[in-house]
């Protein structure tokens, strides 16, 4: 077991889980109706820079903190092979990589990689988790010359990225490329944890990363799922949805207080909007496409959502007229049974 | 004392500064090793490079390399117990080249050895499944070595029976909870002529074979060193359940030793199966005080208890420290081990203490070496490759106080902490098994032989022994003799 786990037993009866990505940094916060999920049992893991942590709605308080503490080893295991902060995690190797020199990854790096490739190429680029280099030039210097950016671009974008599924292994058309599995890592993870709580037969369950990628599993008894808020940062009252999740997933991309989100197409900062959120299957993909939906055009949303009917979305965009602020909610996709 | 400490090979350096120190003058000897270095090295490559010629295919998982002996090169493995430990043993095998797990064995059928054969299943590798080590032995002909990963109490039955088989055994530390069934195991290594190399990883750990080796041993970097210390501290957990859906039924349990799914998932805690966490966590770090100082203790006092768990369910000590001394060829040091649950803050380490400076190492974080201000200069060791540069703020004060009159007044500059010049970059376990592979392929001597562990099992037990007695307890000569 990694010697910095830790996970405790609360009595607090979960109710709403905030998905609240403007206001994450903050103490996470779960508030709802007293009463209504009474005998769900609550555990927190710290994980990949955030607070995981399990719900569960079964009598047997020892047994849900034994399951839940095997999906925090599943947690923790993962986040060995996918971190580009631990030195010889794969995602850390593949950064080593010489171009045309494969190499073998474990088949959660190697499955997080598939996906990406597939979101990369559905997204036009919008998602791609090539770009730890530019992250790491904005880092040093907040205002990169055109020619730096131009010549990080040229080792950006998963087409560079060959990927041998018999093999399970990596090979770099161009040296070297930084991968970040930051806008998928903790979903893929969050899903991985959702079915090791499924192999401990705990089938009413919820499980988020850090109020940022959230998986339901199946509702609690006497209602339609886990109780859901959408919310933004400004305007009235902040609440822009409700909802209740079942076997699906939601995740939540934002601009939070210090926090900059670069188009990996532009290279250039994103200024308008403000929160991207999306539903959808599980986790892994509802994780990459809320930071997809943060940098892609409404145009190019709706066109996404309509060619895949099991993904809907809603962005925040902030515009400037007259001096003032507006913000203007969109909704992409099947919002059926969400209230404001 | 004459017993062995470490392997023939011994802690080495990387090869850049290996490569610097043999073009000095004064380290003429070195020029041999350098080049017995290259020859490894471009057999290394050579062996990677074909494994990966064959990418593409749907099945190229068999790599053909013929050795000087023209026995192939690719080391046919299985897994003997696939719980956790099994499994990442398993996920960095299927990281490396030329090594092929082609059977798998767990008593826990629907549980671990599922998993274990999914992951396979992935990578598209064909494997047999066995719940009975020995069926597997007998049907399992084309193996070369078997890794064990089972409980402390199985080692030596499983270890024992793979060397009779004719097999090569990889086997994970402790050796076992009992002094005779190590023993057996050191003794039944011998008699077969197959390789028995116990899975102590931080042996071939390139951070720990360079700090112990060139920085410790060969240049003797931190001066006479007085003491060391080494801790590992984790969090309290609940005990390990299981999926309600699949439990082992209570006849195997029985046959093979547990008395209840309780006692099976949690062995390590129990004295007839396991060690507690003084032998699964303290027989890494303690192996390396061992090896660091080159000797073997001389005595150990010991205090701990259940400071945590109940004792009914947790036999062990929960807490356990222990001072170990040790006579040295330099003079005494002294060895503090600390183990204890309740919190993760401190996580581990292990530093060794010198009138010059210190040392901290962590398998799974950064090494550093700290400089005592009295001690003499440490540019040399830069310019030779053997540490890397301090930090710009930390440099030296003498340096800008000699290139211009006065003193700089800044914020606070730290006391210089330097870095190794080694990025380590493969699982935790890979260089161990490696090892393990190129002496099965002989290209390599093991660097954590049984008896080398035998003396590391020895000084452990002793600790138990020293809490049982409430006080010091000599280690006799002949205590590290099998």
């Amino acid at each position: 077991m990694n010697a910095t786990a830790s996970v405790w037993r609360s009595a607090t009866t979960p109710g709403r889980t905030h998905l609240h990505p403007a206001t994450m940094e903050r103490q996470p916060t779960v508030t709802g109706p007293q009463g209504t999920l009474q005998g769900t049992h609550r555990f927190r893991h710290l994980a990949m820079g955030t607070t995981f942590e399990i719900f569960a709605a079964i009598a047997d308080g020892q047994y849900a903190e034994q399951a839940a503490w095997a999906a925090f080893e599943e947690l923790d295991r993962i986040e060995k092979q996918l971190s580009r902060y631990i030195e010889n995690s794969d995602i850390s190797r593949i950064s080593s990589l010489p171009a045309d020199q494969p190499l073998r990854v474990g088949p959660d790096t190697l499955q997080c990689l598939e996906l990406s490739s597939t979101l990369f190429a559905e997204t036009h680029g919008a998602f791609d988790v090539t770009v730890g280099a530019l992250q790491d030039c904005y880092r040093a210097d907040p205002r990169p010359s055109q020619k730096t950016l131009r010549s990080i671009r040229q080792r950006m974008g998963m087409n560079l990225v060959e990927l041998d599924s018999s093999e399970h292994s990596v090979r770099l058309r161009r040296s070297p490329i930084r991968i970040d599995l930051g806008g998928i890592g903790k979903g893929y993870a969050v899903d991985r944890m959702a079915a090791m709580l499924c192999e401990w037969s705990i089938e009413t369950a919820l499980v988020h990363a850090g109020h940022s990628s959230v998986v339901a599993l199946a509702p609690p008894r006497r209602t339609k799922g886990w109780p859901i808020v959408l919310k933004s940062e400004r305007g009235a009252g902040g609440t822009l949805v409700r909802f209740d999740l079942q076997n699906s997933s939601v995740s939540g991309s934002g601009l939070r207080k210090g926090k900059h989100i670069v188009d990996p197409r532009t290279g250039r900062y994103v200024e308008e909007r403000q929160a991207a959120w999306c539903r959808g299957p599980n986790a892994a993909v509802t994780d990459a496409l809320s930071t997809a939906f943060m940098v892609m055009s409404p145009e190019e949303i709706e066109k996404y959502c309509v060619r895949h009917p099991d993904i809907a979305a809603i962005t925040v965009v902030t515009q400037a007229k007259d001096g003032t602020q507006t913000e203007q909610v969109l909704r992409f996709g099947d919002w059926e049974g969400a209230t404001s | 004392m004459s017993c062995p400490v470490s392997a023939e090979n011994g802690p080495g350096l990387d090869e850049r500064g290996l490569q610097r120190l043999s073009e000095r003058r004064e380290f003429p000897e070195w020029k041999d090793k350098m080049n017995k270095r290259k020859m490894q090295i471009s057999r290394r490559s050579f062996l990677t490079s074909v494994a990966t010629v064959g990418t593409g295919l749907a099945v190229s998982l068999r790599v053909v390399a013929p050795s000087a002996t023209g026995k192939t090169d690719t080391v046919n493995v299985a897994i003997l117990g696939t719980g956790t430990q099994g499994q990442t043993l398993l996920e960095t095998c299927l990281k490396m080249a030329a090594v092929r797990v082609i059977a798998l064995c767990d008593l826990w059928a629907e549980f671990n050895l599922k998993r274990a054969s999914d992951t396979l299943n992935e990578y598209r590798q064909s494997h047999g499944t066995y719940t009975d080590y020995r069926e597997m032995l007998d049907t399992e002909t084309a193996l070369d070595a078997v890794i064990i990963a089972t409980p402390d109490f199985c080692h030596a039955e499983h270890a024992v029976a793979c060397l009779k088989a004719g097999l090569h055994v990889y086997c994970e530390a402790p050796m076992s909870n009992t002094l005779d069934a190590a023993r057996q195991m050191v003794r039944s290594g011998r008699e077969s002529g197959k390789l028995l190399q116990i899975g102590h990883q931080r042996r071939s750990n390139p951070k720990y074979r360079h700090c112990g080796g060139a920085l410790l041993r060969e240049v003797k970097l931190l001066g006479k060193v007085i003491a060391a210390n080494a801790q590992w501290n984790r969090p309290v957990q609940p005990d390990r359940g299981w999926p309600r859906r699949a439990p082992v039924d209570d006849a195997t349990l029985n046959k093979h030793g547990y008395e209840s799914m309780q006692q099976f998932r949690n062995w390590q805690w129990y004295k007839k199966l396991g060690g507690g966490p003084l032998m699964d966590l303290g027989s890494h770090q303690i192996d390396v005080f061992n090896w660091f100082v080159e000797a073997l203790p001389k005595s150990v006092m010991a205090s701990g208890g259940n400071d945590h768990y109940d004792p009914k369910t947790h036999e062990w000590p929960d807490t356990v420290m222990a001072v170990y001394e040790y006579e040295t060829k330099r003079g005494t040091v002294r060895a503090f081990y600390q183990t204890v649950n309740s919190n993760s803050n401190m996580g581990s380490f292990e530093t060794f203490m010198g009138d010059e400076g210190t040392m901290s190492m962590s398998e799974s974080g950064q090494c550093r070496v700290y400089r005592e201000e009295s001690a003499p200069e440490w540019r040399r060791w830069v310019k030779m490759g053997l540490l890397l540069e301090p930090e710009e703020k930390q440099k030296e004060e003498k340096e800008k106080s000699e290139s211009e009159p006065g003193l700089e007044v800044t914020d606070t500059i730290e006391p210089p902490s330097y870095r190794l010049p080694i990025t380590f970059d493969e699982p935790n376990h890979k260089p161990h098994l490696e090892n393990f592979f190129n002496a099965v392929r002989g290209q390599e001597q093991l660097n954590c032989p049984a008896d080398v562990a035998y003396a590391t099992f020895v000084s452990l037990l002793k600790v138990n022994e020293a809490l049982g007695a409430g006080r010091k307890i000599a280690f006799k000569t002949d205590d590290f003799a099998v």
